[in-house]
């Protein structure tokens, strides 16, 4: 490594605020670059997925008891 | 040849063969970007004149380079939309878009940074820089013209046109150093010539290149992908996606 320690790595003799920042501003750009639409995808997919899934059976408009009660009546 | 070009006008061996091509390029992009940000950041040498600042190098010349070939991606994308009508070159061109205007901010930021310990500021309205905030612009109109257009396929031709227009900013980009009086420095890698960065400092600059031509790739293709599943909702492969 060129440095002696990770101290002196990171000050980079006083101009490690302008390195670093740059750094951490590629890593986010190059994240978002290659996270967001790879998201956006698998969401698509997902909503589609749901959408096509069978919706769930619809509950009886009467319940058992209420047609027991009146059959028994 | 031609059935492999007719193939790249399908929708879903496009997605197919991306998926393919992503599970490969990606992985090596990211070790790519780990290695040669590590090996400038911590190994390379430190410039005599500059000092450590010059490690921002790494990181602005190549989001620079990529950011003005991906502006050319956009515009032959373009230009193959108008001249063939081909729907897969319009795609693209829409989605080369967001990536180069990313490419482009990260330049000019990573510039500005720079700036301050080279020349005392954050910005100077140079021919080099001002130039590049041209190319930001450019981009961000095909994005906003797309989205203004209610007709897509209007909206297609009007940013085909406008991304070839804007070509004419891509030479005046290259040559603003040599033209006009800059505080910006001259290229430093040259075809022409021997480059006048030692070896020892360049080898991690241009796996960086490299790294972020690999970026622009991956990130071009998730774009594609993406917007291809949008415009094939109801489509027969869509709906195979979905179910599995």
């Amino acid at each position: 490594m060129y440095f002696e320690s990770l101290q002196a790595a990171l000050a980079m003799d006083g101009h490690g605020v302008y390195v670093w920042s740059v750094v951490v501003v590629t890593v986010l750009v190059c994240a978002g670059l290659l996270v967001l639409p790879a998201r956006a995808a698998r969401r698509f997919i997902a909503g589609l997925a749901e959408d096509d899934a069978p919706a769930p059976q619809a509950a009886p408009s009467v319940r058992i008891e209420e047609v027991n009660n009146a059959s028994g009546s | 040849m031609w059935t492999w070009f007719h193939k790249l006008g399908s929708p879903p061996w496009m997605y197919r063969i991306s998926g393919r091509i992503l599970a490969i390029l990606l992985p090596l992009t990211v070790a790519m970007l780990v290695v040669g940000a590590v090996w400038g950041l911590l190994y390379a040498p430190m410039d005599f004149k500059q000092g450590n600042s010059f490690r921002i190098i790494y990181f602005h010349v190549p989001a620079s380079v990529v950011a003005l070939a991906g502006y050319y991606v956009m515009a032959i994308a373009g230009a193959v939309s108008l001249i063939w009508r081909m729907k897969m070159a319009e795609v693209a061109m829409k989605c080369a878009a967001p990536v180069g205007a990313a490419l482009t901010f990260l330049s000019l930021l990573s510039g500005a940074i720079w700036g301050k310990p080279t020349w005392g500021t954050y910005w100077v309205w140079d021919a080099r820089i001002t130039s590049m905030l041209i190319l930001f612009f450019l981009y961000l109109g095909v994005i906003v013209l797309y989205q203004a257009y209610e007709n897509k396929e209007a909206a297609g031709k009007a940013c085909a046109v406008l991304s070839l227009v804007g070509m004419v900013n891509i030479p005046i980009i290259y040559k603003s150093v040599d033209w006009w009086y800059s505080l910006h420095q001259p290229a430093t890698i040259k075809f022409t010539e021997e480059s006048t960065m030692h070896s020892s400092m360049l080898q991690p600059l241009l796996l960086m290149i490299l790294a972020f031509y690999c970026l622009f790739t991956c990130a071009l293709l998730l774009n594609m992908r993406s917007e291809l599943l949008r415009r094939g909702v109801g489509t027969s492969w869509v709906r195979a996606l979905a179910v599995n």
